[in-house]
């Protein structure tokens, strides 16, 4: 979808904001891209600005590594162990079925909002990227199996150049997907909790102030950082594949 | 070496006979092709050779601890490999160069991501991957199948070339493939 997105149906865009903007003359009801890009100007230049993207990113990012790092471990044993597998299922769909607000209301009970986004964060991408990676190593062509069984390729050799391959499209839809909720989600439960110096409490505070540039100055920074960490991400991933199918 | 020696070999996959007490011999450094209709079970003949399968009953000798290698129906490549990595996936002893002039014999030139080939490219691949691995016996199911006349005419002559004093067994349809490599023909019926 994004390949389909040209400059000029942005730009288009973009005046048809500012247009409406002019016409309706209320800077709290809907501010104009100018004055947007004007207080992103300002905000840029502060140290807290970075503060707080460092604070979320470190949250939110962490929260998915981690989902990612326990999500290949358990699909892999479910895929291994059938009783994993049926265990594992209710608690996926539980998961993936309850509201992430709830998830925030009942986490803020149970800890402190410092760390909320990485739990957050975590619990959104967990299920999603579980289920992908399980549908990968469970889609492997058996026929390929047999292939390596016949030539006796080595075991290391037979999951690098054939399984690491097959499951890395399904690892790699995944995380383009993940990055996007993690950062979502992790948000939300910062605006939820307001922990100090997070993008959420940035983005409260402009609502309890009705500060609409800043509302919409932070909800720019957030698509912004959220689609950097996607590209480097989605970059890093395609590095690691060229390193693991290098044959010396 | 022996001969391969098969003895009332049977395999049925439920109600259907597959196999009914099939005896054959295929002579070690001779090329056996193995003709026979769609559904004879020359296919599940292999696998159970191959020790993909079990047999229900029946012996197989001279198989023990050789070298088994084979060009299946299909082409079963890595597709995120390019064509030299996937030949010398299963034996990393042919060096890059020679993979490369053993292609370029099989009329493929360009060292491109298997996924981007089209399907004789492919099946030439796979050939070719058998033929340059170490092996005792190679089974061949339907090696040239999809290959238009000119690269079949091709590809039988580079074959030759690996065949010799090496056992072979190829399934095929056309006579004319069985003819030109002069070996046994083994008919086999449901």
């Amino acid at each position: 979808m994004r390949k389909n997105i040209k400059l000029w149906a942005v730009l288009f865009w973009l005046i048809v904001w500012q247009v409406v903007s002019m016409r309706l003359n209320q800077q709290i009801l809907l501010v104009s891209p100018v004055r947007v890009i004007t207080r992103l100007s300002e905000l840029i230049i502060t140290k807290d600005f970075w503060l707080a993207i460092a604070f979320s990113a470190s949250r939110i990012i962490g929260g998915f590594i981690i989902a990612v790092i326990i999500s290949c471990l358990l699909a892999v044993l479910a895929s291994r162990f059938k009783r994993v597998d049926e265990l594992l299922a209710p608690f996926m769909l539980t998961i993936r079925s309850i509201p992430v607000a709830s998830f925030i209301i009942l986490a803020l009970i149970w800890f402190s909002s410092k760390n909320l986004a990485v739990l957050i964060s975590f619990l959104m991408v967990m299920p999603v990227m579980y289920s992908n990676i399980l549908t990968g190593i469970r889609t492997i062509d058996s026929k390929m199996h047999e292939m390596a069984q016949v030539f006796e390729i080595p075991p290391i050799k037979q999951m690098r150049y054939i399984y690491i391959p097959h499951i890395f499209k399904y690892f790699e839809s995944a995380c383009a997907v993940c990055l996007g909720l993690s950062w979502k989600s992790g948000v939300a439960a910062e605006v939820i909790g307001m922990p100090d110096g997070s993008i959420g409490e940035c983005l409260q505070q402009a609502k309890v102030y009705l500060d609409t540039p800043d509302l919409f100055a932070w909800t720019l920074v957030i698509v912004c950082v959220s689609l950097f960490f996607e590209r480097l991400f989605l970059l890093l991933l395609s590095k690691i594949k060229i390193l693991v199918l290098r044959m010396d | 070496m022996q001969d391969i020696k098969i003895q009332n070999l049977c395999k049925a996959y439920g109600e259907k006979q597959v196999l009914n007490n099939f005896s054959a011999i295929f002579g070690y450094g001779k090329i056996t092709c193995i003709m026979g209709k769609s559904g004879a079970g020359k296919t599940t003949l292999f696998r159970i050779l191959m020790n993909l399968e079990k047999q229900d009953s029946g012996t197989i000798i001279g198989l023990q601890n050789k070298k088994i290698r084979a060009v299946f129906q299909e082409d079963r490549l890595c597709e995120e490999l390019d064509v030299i990595s996937n030949i010398r996936l299963v034996n990393a002893k042919n060096d890059k160069k020679t993979v490369q002039n053993a292609l370029c014999k099989m009329g493929i030139t360009e060292n491109k991501l298997v996924s981007t080939l089209s399907g004789g490219m492919k099946r030439r691949v796979s050939i070719l991957r058998a033929l340059m691995s170490e092996f005792d016996v190679l089974f061949l199911d339907e090696p040239l199948k999809g290959l238009d006349k000119d690269t079949k005419q091709l590809v039988l002559h580079e074959m030759k070339g690996y065949f010799q004093n090496k056992t072979v067994i190829m399934i095929t349809h056309e006579i004319e493939e069985a003819e030109f490599f002069g070996g046994k023909i083994v008919g086999i019926e449901v």
